[in-house]
């Protein structure tokens, strides 16, 4: 059973003319326990994905989905206060730019109290405010903040970038919660502070069994650190599998293009030779096309490619493509 | 924190500076004689007039004649109305309560009712209820005073006759005038008809204030609802909905503060419209206060009292703007670092 199962998501931005789908039949499947990697480039509508599963847009924004379950529990078929206390319960985000993500005029101790469930805390009256406490600088110390008494009693504006992304963090692990949408969480951060981060955030999927939904448009670090992948591009699903077998053997054209610029970091090149990348830009949201958005800029393209290409299944590793690559080797296999 | 208060005293210095400079410059620009127009003695004989002209030194240089109305302002001779022919000073102690009671009231209406209808109106951006009150607040902000109060006085006093329409009190009740706060004096007042008195106190104060909180009703109705709405859209506030916080607590922890504290120094600036319109309130209201006394004086070219009216309400709105500025700056971590 997996976690959290997404199947034709569309979010559209309606006004008197048109309908523009900002998020076009995408899917995603996570499964329980996995770091799952969501890539694409800046636009492409990661983050209007972690907010549609969390309930975040704004009214001008409508979410439709043949599916959205959370563990065999259809969100969408339910009342707003039932889908928000699952959400509550169960789904935790931290956002890019953690600093913005606080309030400016509490102190952080108060922002970390108000999370903590009365449930964690002992019933007597008298000891809540003591255990409320404990429980904070307790949350501090885990997410691995070493000058605690002094992070709690400061204003978000006295904290580094790093440090908020931490109590932001902390925050979110208050509630225990089975998944955790990490949205660019390490977004302008000094490399030093975005490893940091990210092994903190391996080691809660570890030993928490918490599921990461990590939202990211640094490639290295989604290789890195994610057991699946899913690939975005301008709204629609590309190709979702696990790391292996997308790294390995990529079957939508646009996801070896991606990988391929990896590689060739890691090993030397050439002297001056040209970093391949495709021709044109990414069409902005005004001015998607039809059928497969990738088709104009895409080198495999046909006439076919003017209809959106439906979901196909190759051991478990979905991709969304007429005319996938490297299929001639399954013969050679 | 320190240096800051050290900047603010030093703005507060340098401002009175300007004040007591236009005030004693007033003196020499009015038409006639700086010494009639200082000391508001209208008659004089030649010696008298003789010792005056030593006393204020308006034979020497200005800067001597500067330093000489500087020590007789902190020593409190301001002069003789050239109407009464009493001290000023006196005089101003008499109607300034009055203003401030006023202004107090008004301001403490606009501050308990503006503000939180803004902060309906801005929760409920786009819907029905933000329609209402903003479209209110446009339509009352768009009303002049003068004629706001010449309304309150044809239907209300005159047509339904409900309620008194000029003065603080009735003249049957006679209400010592102790602190000068009309309230306050009636409270103090040891008689039987105490209460009643109290009572139509309060029914002659409901008009004048209720004109002069119309404006600051408004404006702090729109601000607040604009920086309600602002807040609203702040990424921490959306942060702050994924932690499933129950509604009214989102808005008690994370969006009252931060909506609120810019709202505070406007109520600083809303203090000098409500100077200015608290003089036409107490014209229209026949209120015996600053205002009132000092279009008065200004129809009666009584120079020492437009002078020193204008140093007394000057000074008021100054150290009122200062007082704000420094509880803003305790409030407000964001400005404190």
């Amino acid at each position: 059973m997996p976690l959290l199962d997404i199947r034709n998501l569309t979010v559209s931005l309606e006004n008197e003319y048109r309908t523009i789908n900002a998020i076009d039949k995408m899917s995603l499947t996570l499964r329980n326990g996995s770091i799952h990697g969501l890539v694409g480039e800046s636009g492409s509508g990661k983050t209007l994905v972690a907010k549609a599963i969390m309930g975040l847009l704004d009214g001008e924004w409508s979410v439709k989905a043949d599916r959205l379950f959370w563990q065999d529990q259809d969100l969408l078929r339910m009342s707003d206060e039932q889908r928000q206390a699952i959400i509550h319960r169960d789904i935790a985000m931290i956002f890019q730019e953690p600093s913005r993500s606080l309030d400016p005029t509490a102190p952080i101790i108060e922002q970390i109290e108000e999370v903590i469930p009365s449930s964690e805390l002992p019933n007597s009256f008298w000891g809540r405010r003591q255990a409320r406490h404990k429980h904070a600088e307790g949350l501090l110390k885990k997410v691995g903040i070493k000058s605690y008494q002094r992070c709690l009693s400061s204003y978000p504006h006295e904290l580094s970038e790093g440090l908020c992304q931490k109590v932001m963090i902390a925050m979110a692990i208050a509630r225990n919660p089975k998944l955790l949408i990490a949205d660019e969480p390490t977004d302008a951060m000094e490399s030093t502070t975005k490893v940091q981060i990210m092994r903190l955030l391996q080691k809660l999927n570890e030993s928490k069994d918490m599921s990461i939904l990590l939202i990211s448009h640094d490639l290295n670090a989604i290789a890195n650190w994610s057991d699946d992948i899913s690939i975005l591009y301008a709204g629609q699903s590309v190709e979702s599998g696990t790391k292996k077998a997308i790294l390995k053997r990529p079957l939508h054209p646009y996801t070896q293009i991606l990988f391929q610029n990896i590689k060739k970091f890691s090993e030397p090149g050439a002297h001056k030779s040209p970093l391949f990348a495709l021709e044109g830009t990414t069409p902005p949201v005004q001015h998607l096309p039809i059928g497969c958005r990738l088709g104009p800029r895409c080198p495999k393209a046909q006439k076919q490619c003017v209809k959106t290409p439906k979901a196909k299944k190759l051991h478990g590793h979905i991709y969304h493509c007429h005319f996938p690559v490297n299929m001639e080797r399954k013969g050679n296999e | 924190m320190f240096a800051f208060l050290l900047r603010r005293f030093n703005l507060m210095l340098s401002t009175l500076f300007i004040i007591s400079l236009i005030g004693f410059s007033l003196g020499h620009l009015f038409p006639g004689d700086p010494v009639e127009n200082y000391s508001g003695i209208k008659e004089f004989t030649y010696s008298e007039y003789i010792a005056l002209t030593e006393a204020y030194k308006v034979d020497e240089n200005l800067v001597v004649q500067y330093w000489a109305y500087i020590q007789r302002t902190f020593s409190g001779d301001l002069g003789l109305s050239l109407n009464s022919q009493t001290p000023v000073l006196d005089e101003i102690k008499q109607v300034l309560p009055a203003t401030v009671e006023l202004s107090v009231y008004a301001l403490l209406i606009a501050i308990f009712i503006g503000i939180p209808l803004g902060i309906l109106a801005g929760i409920k951006h786009k819907k029905p209820t933000d329609n209402v009150l903003y479209s209110f607040s446009i339509v009352a902000n768009s009303i002049p005073i003068f004629w706001l109060g010449l309304l309150f006085i044809l239907f209300l006093s005159l047509n339904f006759k409900l309620l008194p329409m000029s003065g603080r009190h009735h003249l049957l009740y006679e209400i010592p005038n102790i602190t000068g706060f009309v309230l306050l004096d009636t409270l103090l007042l040891q008689a039987d008809y105490k209460w009643l008195a109290l009572k139509d106190a309060m029914s002659h104060l409901i008009l004048p204030t209720l004109t002069l909180a119309m404006v600051p009703i408004t404006l702090f109705l729109t601000i607040t609802r604009s920086s309600v709405i602002q807040v609203m859209q702040t990424s921490y506030v959306k942060a702050a909905k994924t932690k499933g916080l129950s509604n009214w607590k989102l808005i008690r922890k994370h969006i009252l503060r931060n909506a609120l504290l810019p709202v505070l120094p406007q109520i600083a600036l809303t203090l000098n419209t409500l100077m200015t319109s608290a003089m036409i309130t107490e014209v229209i209201f026949s209120w015996p206060g600053i205002g009132n006394w000092l279009i008065e004086a200004i129809y009666q070219r009584d120079y020492p009292a437009i002078q020193a009216g204008l140093i007394v309400v000057a000074t008021f709105v100054m150290f009122m703007h200062i007082i704000v500025d420094v509880l803003h700056t305790v409030l407000n971590p964001l400005i404190r670092k």
